[in-house]
């Protein structure tokens, strides 16, 4: 199976999960996201076009979001409590930056996303990509201080 | 620095335990749907040009041999009918590049593994380069006879090649697809006829050369060419948006 493949539909499951919340509901967004992507791309250019796969599965997490279908709950997986712990102050600080702050942290720093990249899924300049990380950075820190 | 990391690192690091997501549980099978075999772009090529008729390589080995042969006696007249013949290389390249859309294979390739933008690129590029090639090849041999007539031959032979393969890449992208053959047929056809009629007529190129606007003939046909054929490739790609 070709590691390109896999790498993107991680990241791309990792993107939905954070979005939706919830691993069924993450999994069937990002499936249907390479699924349209392939019905005008092939597969040798998802990393050309990373910024249209992207913006694929947001829309579609827009949408499931607004629908809110019925999916069962899933438990904590174990070992989480010490993870818990020593992002505590981490966590807290995120609930405290908008959502288009906490997206723009989760796509540079999480999913390693580049910047011009980032600027095309959510339609600002790499400019202003930059500058609305620094921020969000400097925001986080003083919130944890 | 807090404890030898520095705060940002420390962030980027808690970040990705917090967003770290449950393993996905239909991941394989799915993936596994979507690969396709892999080829290498050598052996695609391959492939393509077994599906090409055998009359374009037929063609081109025949003018390379007639270009050798008229070489044994270079003069600006001879030349004129290498000019005569190489349009008819720069034709065969462009009307086999769009055969899928004259025939109306256009619908099943589109449906198969590589697109018909590729295919279309696959196959002019493939003749369009192999010619170049053979007339590149065919060269040195005037160059061997006399010094100078290298970059006359250049003139009489590129020029034609590539004022040919813009004229018919224009009218496969432009005309109407069951008619674009026998339009492609009659510009060679002209051009070829003008470059004889230059023969009888005994005119000289020569005086292009030596003011370098041959070389600004060739880049601006070389140019036209290229633009022409990366607009056939897009409308290749748009065919797909109109089923």
């Amino acid at each position: 199976m070709s590691v390109d493949l896999e790498e993107h539909y991680d990241k791309l499951y990792r993107y939905c999960f954070m979005r939706l919340k919830h691993p069924q509901a993450a999994e069937d967004a990002v499936q249907e996201t390479f699924l349209r992507f392939l019905e005008n791309y092939s597969y040798r250019e998802m990393g050309k076009k990373l910024a249209y796969l992207y913006t694929i599965a947001r829309n579609l997490c827009i949408d499931q979001y607004r629908k809110k279908p019925e999916y069962p709950l899933k438990e904590e997986t174990e070992g989480r409590e010490e993870d818990l712990l020593e992002t505590l102050a981490l966590r807290q600080a995120l609930l405290k930056l908008n959502e288009e702050e906490r997206e723009l942290i989760f796509l540079r720093y999480v999913n390693e996303v580049a910047v011009n990249d980032i600027g095309k899924i959510l339609g600002i300049s790499r400019f202003s990509v930059r500058r609305r990380l620094l921020e969000a950075l400097k925001k986080l820190r003083s919130f944890m201080e | 620095m807090i404890g030898g990391m520095t705060m940002k690192k420390r962030i980027k690091k808690q970040l990705k335990i917090i967003y770290r997501a449950p393993e996905p549980t239909n991941r394989e099978a799915f993936l596994a749907s979507l690969e396709q075999p892999r080829t290498t772009f050598v052996r695609f090529l391959i492939l393509q040009s077994k599906y090409m008729r055998k009359w374009n390589f037929l063609l081109a080995a025949a003018i390379f041999l007639f270009a050798v042969w008229m070489f044994k006696d270079v003069n600006r007249q001879n030349l004129w009918s290498i000019s005569a013949a190489v349009p008819f290389l720069a034709m065969s390249a462009a009307t086999e590049g769009g055969r899928s859309l004259r025939f109306g294979m256009d619908e099943l390739e589109m449906a198969a593994r590589f697109s018909l933008k590729t295919i279309v690129t696959a196959k002019i590029g493939i003749l369009g380069i192999s010619n170049l090639l053979l007339l590149g090849a065919a060269l040195p041999l005037a160059y061997i006879k006399r010094e100078n007539v290298f970059f006359y031959t250049g003139l009489y032979i590129l020029i034609p090649y590539l004022l040919s393969a813009f004229l018919n890449l224009l009218v496969l992208r432009r005309g109407r697809r069951e008619d674009s053959f026998y339009l492609c047929m009659g510009i060679t056809v002209m051009l070829s006829g003008i470059f004889l009629v230059f023969q009888a007529l005994e005119v000289s190129l020569g005086i292009l050369a030596e003011h370098g606007t041959w070389m600004a003939l060739a880049v601006f046909f070389a140019w036209s060419a290229g633009r022409e054929f990366w607009k056939l490739r897009e409308q290749a790609e748009e065919y797909k948006w109109s089923l």
